[in-house]
């Protein structure tokens, strides 16, 4: 007791609330800016990102375990852990740069896209010392203070570094980001590292070490105020750039604008993506004018996306034409001002919305009679909401009788291949449950034609000539030649031959089956590579998923058998399965979001630090009980019948928000508390789980804390591959979570069994 | 030489489509009624298992194909870098003869072939394949899988020449892919079409080795090159080929004195550099004399350079400037319509001979190969 006392005054405990609580602190934080970069350099979709998770949460996994074996070989003292911070924020910086010059690294060219394989292999090797550190440190951590102050502290670290990433997740959405670069924040962590390791072994370190840490802090601080961070950062930027005029760099809140100028051309990036360039007159005509010429006098016009650039000039021309613009980025139209010029019609007749293109449909009136959607394809959950058949719905709900829905993809004129035919044919059926008449127009990019009344679609080159002829509009691509060329009967043939050859299935918001299939034809533009491992999953029999979960529940059923003691078994089993479970909840809800809000992008950092501190609540309430060993699996028993009662809440609750009928502000709240009680679910039950393991192995707290902790991890870890990768896209979001809730149910069984054996 | 108006073109395009398959048709009834002589492809249900003709026999059931500079060295029950040819137990074969997937009618300045009968069509076709992997590639799906992967049909030479022949088209092309690949489908093809009266173009990037294409020349009309840079490591890092074997064929196209025209695709930042330009136009004078047409077309973004914006006009203008003031007689621009870079100049009288628009044609004052004004030969192939 004595001897507890006094170490508790020596300082120690303070330095432990500061050492766990920084340390969930920098892992958001990093989490979070290594997320964007990695967005902003690879043109990849959600099945990329579940990858980065995945492998992220991997890395920690064990790096926690690889604490358990070595810290118990090896002594460990503030030093060490003093040291651990400035090393972990610097290898920050080299994930950084690893992202950032990949494609240089990998001897890409600039503006070439980085195939799956190795945008996959950067993003696991680039954060990997990182993380493994991160999960060295958790048990690191756990041990060293629980030595020092003579009990078992994992489950408290656990609360501590949740409570960090909190305020982490809070302080990187709305203080950093908005107004400091990454490398800056990079460099502000690599400081706050500083000063936690100083002040860590402060009490014990050799003098040395503290001078030296300390000129490193000072000549990082002196670094970031002398704007020389600011300079490395323009410096790295010209080197991703190399060949290119960057006219501006803009953090917006959705994403990084860059834009780019070559003579007298201005390419307009959003994430490393080439969103539109101007002039670029042949798009521009492509998607209005064979929207338009499908009606005799258009007056009103909505246009989704696209970019403030040709289309509105192509779109002016039509006389007396109304044009709603609307973008979701204000940034991007007040660059795009900057530097190009916007004809006068252009400036009296258009009118700019900025808002999401999906909200302002919802709530637009019954008065276009053309609505043109000019969007990337759906590579992407973000981008697949705006293929959806209740976006379809929508928009067909805002145009007049006899209205044009038109939205174009890029193709290729000359062959279809089967896994752009699997996403055409899909878009085609979705678009036919809709629409009364759906036309594709063949060519370089396959526009998409629907309206509401049968027989009205024109595809007779002649009759569009006639149209085109009556509106005396000069174009200079949409001519004569081009529209033979481009309808000529064997090309549109054989795009509706192809098209025949797929059984595609709908694309719906709570099925986004698009952006797998879009996936799929990305990955197919590479030699080597993932898109034969997305093929042969997809080419799997239908209910793979539910084979591979229910395989999975008597996988850990019979592991549980397996060791002599069932009880640390099962729970160390079941801290795994809670890894899973609430990681599938947590890219579930990050998916819905992406759906129903479209913005994740700006609220990444804000939705992690719920679920941190849905953690952070469920650990204090789990140690809040006490309970004795007898006790526990029967707690453990009820959270997760709690959890299934939540998985029920949520899929009937999905249900009644994908109708439309509730208001938005409504959606996000509830999401945000769906993502704070998966955080909740998550924490008491490791804690529960964990006490089991503690309360059975309490000589050995290295090996308790390791364990839990990594397992915790590994089985996130798998969750989010998986769930990103295959089920969602696959199985679409209910069926996800109807397959959570026989593994919840399996998990249920597996304790309720324990818990009678018990008896 | 048969020139089509836009309605018969259209026709030719009902009967085209008509004759992919009998499938309902979903675009309108319509279409039947453009359906005459309906006839039916069929799709190929397998490989074909024709022997290649260039190739020789190493040990050990060892082949090395002799088509192309890339030589592979093939083992058994293995491919080449192509994807097309396979060695069976020391016999190589080429899997795509007869075998094509894609199928048009194009207008010939589509090629483009600006030179070589301006105004009529080619009956395009292809198969799987390609002997390089170019960034930019239009068209990659078909270029970069094998033959499996495609939906093929079955169409041997007797058949397509008989398809060109229902068409009106005076030409057939071997395009969007590397026609090399198939180069005995070619090869029979374009011999047969030459006894009923159809004549053959190949547009290919020029990865050949001599002896084949000399051998194939005497059954050519013209040839398309694509220039694709005039760097080696323009060439190895963003084609994966080389550029001293196009330079190699080219010299042999000009030697055999076959028609040839050249297109360079200016990409952004890769190939814009006016002192390249200026150095490939110094080669192209040298070497093919100032009669040879090249065509500056401007890139868009595609396949793996989907981030790269297209090519500036004014890029292409410079390219064009250059190629003028070095001494070229007929220089182009391409992919875009309108522009005065598409029209043929007479180099004597500098009158315009040909106006044209994207892929049409809007006067043409070549008349017997020379200009209808000053009466200057033009080279070409002209009837
Ligand atoms: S033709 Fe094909 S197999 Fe022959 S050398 Fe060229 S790439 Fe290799």
């Amino acid at each position: 007791m004595g001897k507890r006392s006094q170490l508790t005054n020596d300082g120690t405990k303070p330095r432990f609330f500061v050492s766990a609580f920084y340390l969930g602190f920098l892992s958001l934080v990093a989490q979070t800016i290594l997320l964007r970069e990695m967005l902003a350099v690879f043109s990849g979709n959600e099945i990329v990102l579940g990858a980065i998770l995945a492998f992220w949460l991997l890395w920690v996994g064990l790096g926690s375990l690889f604490g358990n074996w070595f810290l118990k070989r090896f002594s460990r003292s503030l030093t060490s852990l003093g040291w651990s911070y400035p090393v972990a924020a610097f290898s920050l910086f080299v994930a950084l740069f690893l992202v950032r010059h990949c494609r240089a690294l990998w001897g890409y060219l600039p503006g070439e896209t980085i195939p799956l394989l190795q945008t996959i292999i950067t993003a696991t090797v680039s954060p990997a010392p990182l993380c493994f550190l991160l999960g060295f440190l958790f048990v690191l951590n756990a041990s060293l203070f629980s030595e020092r102050l003579g009990r078992n502290l994992t489950n408290k670290v656990y609360l501590l570094e949740a409570i960090g990433a909190t305020v982490g997740g809070v302080v990187v959405t709305f203080v950093l980001i908005p107004y400091v670069s990454n490398i800056n924040i990079a460099f502000l962590i690599l400081l706050t590292s500083l000063i936690a390791g100083l002040y860590l072994f402060s009490s014990q370190a050799k003098r040395i070490s503290i001078a030296v840490v300390s000129l490193i802090a000072i000549g990082s601080l002196l670094l970031l105020v002398s704007g020389f961070t600011t300079a490395i950062d323009r410096f790295s930027l010209r080197s991703v750039w190399r060949g290119f005029s960057v006219r501006e760099n803009i953090d917006s809140k959705y994403g990084k604008i860059i834009v780019t100028q070559d003579r007298d051309l201005f390419g307009f990036y959003e994430n490393s993506s080439l969103g539109f360039y101007v002039p670029n007159e042949s798009h521009a005509e492509e998607s209005i004018h064979l929207a338009l010429l499908q009606l005799w006098e258009p007056r009103s016009l909505l246009l989704i996306g696209g970019g403030p650039g040709d289309n509105l000039n192509e779109a002016v021309k039509y006389q007396d034409l109304k044009v709603d613009y609307v973008e979701l980025d204000p940034e991007l139209v007040r660059v795009a001002e900057k530097h190009l010029t916007f004809s006068p019609e252009v400036k009296e007749r258009v009118r700019f919305h900025f808002l999401d293109g999906r909200f302002y449909v919802k709530d637009a009136e019954r008065n276009y009679d053309a609505v043109i959607l000019d969007l990337p394809e759906p590579l992407s959950a973000q981008v697949n909401r705006f293929y959806s058949r209740e976006f379809f719905e929508e928009v067909k709900g805002i145009l007049k009788p006899g209205g044009v829905f038109s939205f174009k993809l890029p193709s290729s004129e000359n062959y279809i291949s089967p896994q752009r035919a699997q996403l055409l044919g899909s878009l085609k059926k979705t678009m036919e449950l809709v629409f009364e008449q759906v036309l594709i127009l063949p060519g370089t990019s396959n526009i998409f034609l629907g309206t509401d009344r049968s027989g009205e679609l024109l595809f007779d080159p002649d009759l569009l000539l006639e149209r085109l002829h009556a509106t005396q509009i000069e174009t200079k691509f949409v001519n004569q030649n081009f529209l033979f060329d481009r309808l000529s009967f064997f090309r549109m043939k054989m795009l509706e031959d192809n098209l025949a050859a797929t059984i595609p299935k709908l694309n719906t918001d709570l099925n986004p089956i698009c952006y797998y299939y879009g996936g799929l034809l990305w990955a197919s533009q590479f030699r080597l590579g993932g898109g034969k491992i997305l093929q042969f999953f997809y080419e799997l029999p239908g209910g793979w998923p539910w084979f591979f979960v229910l395989a999975l529940g008597v996988m850990i059923y019979l592991l549980s058998r397996i060791r002599a003691n069932h009880l640390i078994a099962t729970s160390k089993l079941l801290i795994f399965t809670v890894g899973f479970a609430s990681m599938v909840g947590e890219v579930v809800i990050l998916l819905s979001y992406q759906t129903f809000r479209g913005y994740l992008y700006s609220r990444i950092g804000l939705l992690l630090a719920l679920f941190m501190a849905g953690l952070a609540l469920g650990a204090l309430i789990g140690r809040r009980y006490r309970l004795q060993i007898k006790g526990l699996p029967k707690a453990l028993l009820l959270s997760q019948v709690a959890f299934v009662i939540y998985i029920l809440v949520f899929i009937i609750s999905l249900g009644i928000i994908s109708s439309g009928t509730i208001p938005s502000l409504v959606v996000e709240t509830i999401t945000y508390i769906y993502m704070l009680v998966a955080g909740l679910l998550g924490g008491v039950q490791f804690v529960f789980a964990n006490n089991i393991i503690m309360r059975m192995q309490s000589r050995e707290v290295t090996r308790s804390c390791g364990t839990a902790y990594g397992l915790d991890l590994l089985g996130s870890g798998v969750g989010a591959a998986f769930c990103s990768a295959f089920f969602i896209p696959l199985l679409g979001l209910r069926e996800t979570l109807g397959l959570l809730l026989v593994f919840a149910l399996l998990c249920i069984s597996l304790l309720a069994w324990l818990v009678v054996s018990r008896k | 030489m048969s020139r089509i108006d836009r309605r018969e073109f259209l026709r030719y395009g009902a009967l085209g489509a008509s004759s992919l398959a009998l499938s309902s048709f979903p675009f309108g009834g319509k279409i039947l009624n453009f359906c005459p002589r309906a006839y039916a492809l069929e799709l190929a249900s397998d490989l074909s298992t024709e022997e290649a003709r260039y190739y020789k026999k190493l040990k050990d059931w060892v082949v090395e194909c002799e088509l192309c500079p890339r030589s592979c060295k093939v083992a058994d029950r293995e491919r080449g870098y192509c994807g097309v040819r396979e060695n069976r137990e020391g016999k190589y074969f080429t899997l795509v003869y007869s075998r094509p997937c894609s199928l048009n009618v194009d207008p010939i300045e589509k090629k483009p072939l600006f030179h070589f009968l301006p105004g009529t069509t080619a009956f395009s076709m292809a198969t799987a394949g390609c002997n390089v992997n170019c960034k930019f590639c239009q068209n990659w799906d078909i270029s970069q899988v094998r033959p499996e992967q495609t939906r093929n049909y079955f169409l041997p030479p007797e058949e397509l020449v008989d398809l060109a022949v229902r068409y009106k088209a005076p030409t057939i092309a071997y395009t969007y892919s590397e026609p090399i690949i198939f180069y005995e489908y070619m090869y029979d093809t374009a011999k047969l079409g030459h006894t009923k009266g159809i004549r053959s173009v190949m547009i290919s990037g020029g990865y050949i080795k001599e002896k084949p294409l000399v051998d194939l020349l005497k059954h050519l009309d013209a040839v398309k090159i694509d220039l694709k840079a005039f760097t080696e490591k323009y060439y190895k890092e963003v084609c994966h080929g080389e550029l001293k074997p196009i330079l190699d064929c080219l010299v042999t196209l000009k030697r055999e004195g076959i028609w040839t025209e050249i297109v360079y695709l200016v990409v952004p930042t890769l190939n814009d550099d006016r002192r390249e330009i200026d150095d490939m136009c110094a080669w192209i004078l040298d070497n093919l004399g100032p009669d040879v047409p090249v065509h500056f077309t401007r890139f868009h973004p595609m396949y793996l350079l989907k981030n790269l914006p297209s090519t500036p006009v004014k890029t292409l203008e410079m390219a064009r400037r250059t190629a003028l003031k070095k001494g070229l007689n007929f220089v182009y621009i391409g992919n875009v319509p309108g522009h005065e870079g598409e029209n043929t100049y007479c180099p004597k009288c500098g009158k315009v001979l040909i106006k044209r628009t994207g892929f049409s044609i809007l006067s043409n004052d070549v008349v017997s190969g020379k200009c209808k004004h000053c009466g200057k030969m033009i080279p070409g192939v002209w009837s």
